[in-house]
This record gives structure tokens, sequence and C-alpha cells, in this order.
């Protein structure tokens, strides 16, 4: 796999490594190993290093003076990585409420795609999905996993506000709004659980790279019961 | 309660060299626009170069203070006045408590800052006590108050501070981007030789220059991007990615900034003219 690795001096201080490979959870599986050996090998030079679905960006804490010797050195370590699973063997399950209220376009899939708004539901939530990586907005995970017969177009008009919490698909994907924002994807429902706690200065997101998750159908009093004891309750998470 | 902004003016905020800790939950890097500009104001008072400040927009900013310290305005070109007298930039300045700083605006720079000795003190998220919504509030409102630490000692003026900084400059130096080697040699040429202008669609996310170009490239796949690189969308437009950006993007990169490019850059103003000049592979 390394063979297929491209080297680019991302900045002065930054290195990209863009593997030109087949996009699946075993690549995701090696970036993270790679990322993790690095990070263990190089605290002191290395101040952090993000993940996308085939690519590492490495940033420095100091100028890389001489890149061909940089980038020697970090294809040895790779080279003598052992790689280690680093996907997770759970999967979280995340409740949707797939009521009108939320799913304001679901109409529009069901005459766009020609299928009933039970079977979108149905094809949404029965899948494991995988987290690539976190980006777009702060906690906004880009998932692989969605059934091809509910790939929809964004809507051309996008919309100038969605909710936090919100389900949608636009394209091959589907994910989640961690924050209110502006959007132009198709929104299907919404989770009541935030993704991200911005109140809590060391918080993390809920979801991380290499980890599952699944979408849960709930009512819409479901929705209101979790929404108003959001501290009482806990997300069930599955073993493989 | 140490200072009270009193005119925030408009897209103020406090500001350090921004968080890179939480990167890959998808939060933004952020910090100064300018770290030229805020290194020198830190230099000017012997803080670490980082140490927060507040970050002010060509509004300007008026504060009062309520404990002796010592601060300094850093601006490319200002008209600052302590209780109505006029003071230089980039010199530390005694201020004690109900002294009135107040930057009226900025003549024809983008962004000037205000230090005080030992940074401003607030919670930091992440690592930063940079603002960015949602994880702080997104700029001053009138009426807020921030802290600091009462300093009444001696102080030696480092004389060895001067402001050299050349704003004047076209040039922008960027690194050929991810994707560049993918763009026609008519692209190319014409990214290295013709005359860009800034167009009036700039903020703390992004900066978009006003020409377009013919894009023949396909969007990629969602992939890193940092302050500074330059993205081509399918209408041609030329996006450069400032200290608020996303972490991750999915138009092609053509270019990358250098740091210096970028404090430059985040300096000029409506129609400004610019040129790149792309950093031959080195070994």
């Amino acid at each position: 796999m390394l063979n297929t690795a491209t080297f680019i001096q991302y900045n002065e201080h930054s290195i990209l490594i863009q593997f030109d490979t087949e996009i699946n959870q075993k690549l995701l599986n090696n970036l993270l190993s790679f990322k993790n050996v690095l990070l263990e090998k190089e605290p002191k030079q290395i101040l952090q290093i993000i993940n996308t679905y085939n690519s590492l960006l490495i940033i420095y804490r100091f100028t890389i003076n001489k890149f061909y010797d940089k980038k020697n050195e970090i294809l040895k370590l790779l080279e003598a990585a052992k790689l280690k699973d680093e996907i997770s063997n759970s999967v979280l399950e995340i409740p949707v409420c797939y009521d009108e209220e939320f799913g304001i376009d679901l109409q529009e899939i069901s005459s766009l795609k020609s299928l009933e708004t039970s079977e979108i539901i149905k094809l949404h939530s029965e899948p494991k999905y995988l987290v690539y990586f976190i980006g777009f907005l702060p906690g906004f995970p880009y998932l692989g996993g969605l059934n091809s017969k509910l790939f929809s177009r964004r809507k051309s008009q996008p919309r100038s506000n969605i909710n936090a919490g919100a389900v949608g698909i636009g394209g091959e994907q589907t994910g989640i709004y961690p924050i209110s924002s502006p959007g132009g994807w198709q929104i299907i429902g919404q989770t009541p659980i935030p993704l991200f706690d911005f109140s809590k200065s060391e918080s993390k997101t809920l979801l991380n790279s290499g980890q599952f998750l699944k979408f849960m159908p709930i009512s819409k009093s479901e929705f209101q019961h979790i929404e108003n004891n959001l501290q009482d309750y806990e997300l069930k998470s599955i073993k493989l | 309660m140490s200072l009270k902004i009193l005119k925030p003016g408009f897209f103020s905020s406090l500001q350090d060299f921004g968080r890179t800790e939480a990167m890959s939950f998808g939060v933004p890097i952020s910090g100064v626009m300018d770290r030229n500009l805020v290194g020198l104001a830190n230099s000017v008072l012997g803080n670490p170069e980082n140490s927060a400040v507040i970050e002010f927009f060509q509004q300007g900013l008026e504060v009062e203070f309520n404990l002796p310290t010592l601060v300094t305005v850093s601006a490319i070109d200002a008209d600052v006045f302590l209780n109505d007298s006029p003071i230089q930039t980039f010199v530390p300045i005694d201020v004690k408590p109900n002294d009135i700083l107040k930057i009226k605006h900025l003549n024809s720079s983008v962004w000037a800052y205000l230090a005080v000795k030992n940074g401003f003190k607030s919670k930091s998220v992440f690592g930063s006590q940079s603002f960015y919504n949602p994880l702080t509030k997104a700029n001053f409102s009138k009426g807020d108050v921030l802290d600091y630490e009462e300093f009444e000692d001696e102080f030696q003026k480092n004389p060895e501070v001067k402001h050299e900084l050349d704003y004047n400059s076209q040039i922008l130096e960027a690194f050929p981007g991810a994707e560049f080697h993918k763009l026609s040699k008519t692209l190319k040429y014409q990214l290295k030789n013709a005359e860009f202008s800034l167009s009036k669609n700039t903020n703390r996310m992004a900066y978009q220059i006003q020409e377009r170009l013919d894009n023949e490239l396909d969007e990629i796949i969602t992939g890193p991007v940092l302050p500074g690189t330059i993205q081509f969308t399918p209408q041609g437009k030329l996006i450069v990615l400032m200290r608020d950006a996303q972490v991750t993007g999915g138009y092609p990169r053509i270019l990358q900034l250098t740091e210096n490019s970028i404090n430059l850059l985040s300096q000029k103003s409506v129609k400004s003219k610019m040129k790149f000049q792309i950093i031959e592979k080195n070994s």
C-alpha cells in the first residue's frame, strides 16, 4: 500500500500523504495505524495529524528544511510499522426520529427515487456506517455505508438553516449536522443526541474516526422523551 | 473585571495563535489573521509571541482599562488616542484605571491588534483562547469585560523591536497545491503570470479572488485543507482559505500560501492587486 503513496510538501511545516487506492475500511485502518505510529515515534516533532478518506496531513511543530529527507524518514517509520486493528468492534446506536416533522425532505426523496417513505427509513436504518473522519463542521461525521438506492442529489437551493441533529443525504453520503448550519443536503430525520457538547472545554465529539454507528428509528414521543431527559440517556453500543 | 469594551467595532474578537488539538473533531484552527503584527505587538511587551490579543477590524475599537498595565497597539496605519491624546503604535504605553483607548478606524489595512502585558486571560478551549462560534462567542459586544493581570513594575523597553514589515508587496508566495499538477499548462501559466485582485467577499474563513479562470478539474474526494489553501471551484472561482477555515474540503487545492503570505493577504483591502510566486520544489 505504501507504494501507492504520494508525498507532498503542503506548506512550510506540513506534509500531505495521499494514497491512490480504493477507499474502504482497510485503507482507513491503515491510515489510523500510520497516524498512531507516527504520533508515537515523533511526539516532540509532530503537532497534529489529521486523516480523511485517503490522506494523512502531518503538521510539524517546526519548519521542514529538507523535504525529501523528511519523506524518507517517514517512509522508513511506516515500512517498519506494525499495522494494528484501529477500527472499533462495536456499533453505536444513534436514535433518529424520521417523522415528517423532522424528515422534511422524505417526500422529495420518495418521489425522486420512487420509494415509500417506510422503505427509505428501512434502507437508511439497516446498515452499519463507518465514521471515516470528522470535518466540514465541528463534529460532522463523514460516513461510509449508504445504500446506493438512497443516493440523492443535493437540493438545488441550499437551506439557510438546518437544525442541529438533522440527519441528511447528500449525493452518495449520509451524515448528521452537529450544529445548526446552512446546508444543501436532503433532510430525512433528526437525532435528539448532541454530537458535540461545546459547553465543556475538554469535551470530545461523540463520534470519532474508525467508529461504527447505526441509526435506530424512534417515534416523536420517544424523541421528546430523550430530549427532555438527556442526562439519563445512555447510548447503546452493540458488540460486533 | 479589568478591561471593558466600549465600542467593539465590527468583527472584534480575542485571538491567540489558534488551536490544532481539535482538528480531528472538525474544529478549525482559528487564531489571529496576521501573525506578524501580533508577534511584533507581543515582543514589544516582552510577551510570548502567541499571547492572547484583541483583534479588531477596520471600524476601530474603544476600550476602558481598570487596572494599571502596559499595552501596545499593533496596526499598519491607525490613529490611536489615549484619553483623546494621540499615541504611537508599536510602543509600550502605560495605562491607569479609567483610561480610555480609542482607535477610530484603520486607514488602509484590515486587521489590527491590542496587546496587553502578559496577555489577556480567559478560558482556554482545546488549547486556545481564540474565539470561534460555537466553541465560544463569535465577537465582542459592547460592555463585554476581559481580564488581564495588573502590571506596575519597571519595564525595560526592548530597542530591538522595530516595525519593518512590508505590506506594500503584491507578491504572494505559494507552494504548488496537492492538485496543482492536474492543471493544464495554460492554467499554470495564468497562475504564475496573471495579476489578480481581491473581491469584496472576505471574512475570517476565506478571501475570494475577483477573477475567474476556466476550470476543467473535477471536485476531489474530500481531503485536508489548511489556512492558506487556495481552492478552485467548478465555477472557476479562487478561494483562499483563511484562519477560521474548515479542516477538510472537496475542491481542488491548487496553491498553498506561505505563512507570511497569509499574513500579507489578510491586510489587503478590496480590489488590491496581487501576483503569485510559486515556490519551486526544494530538496
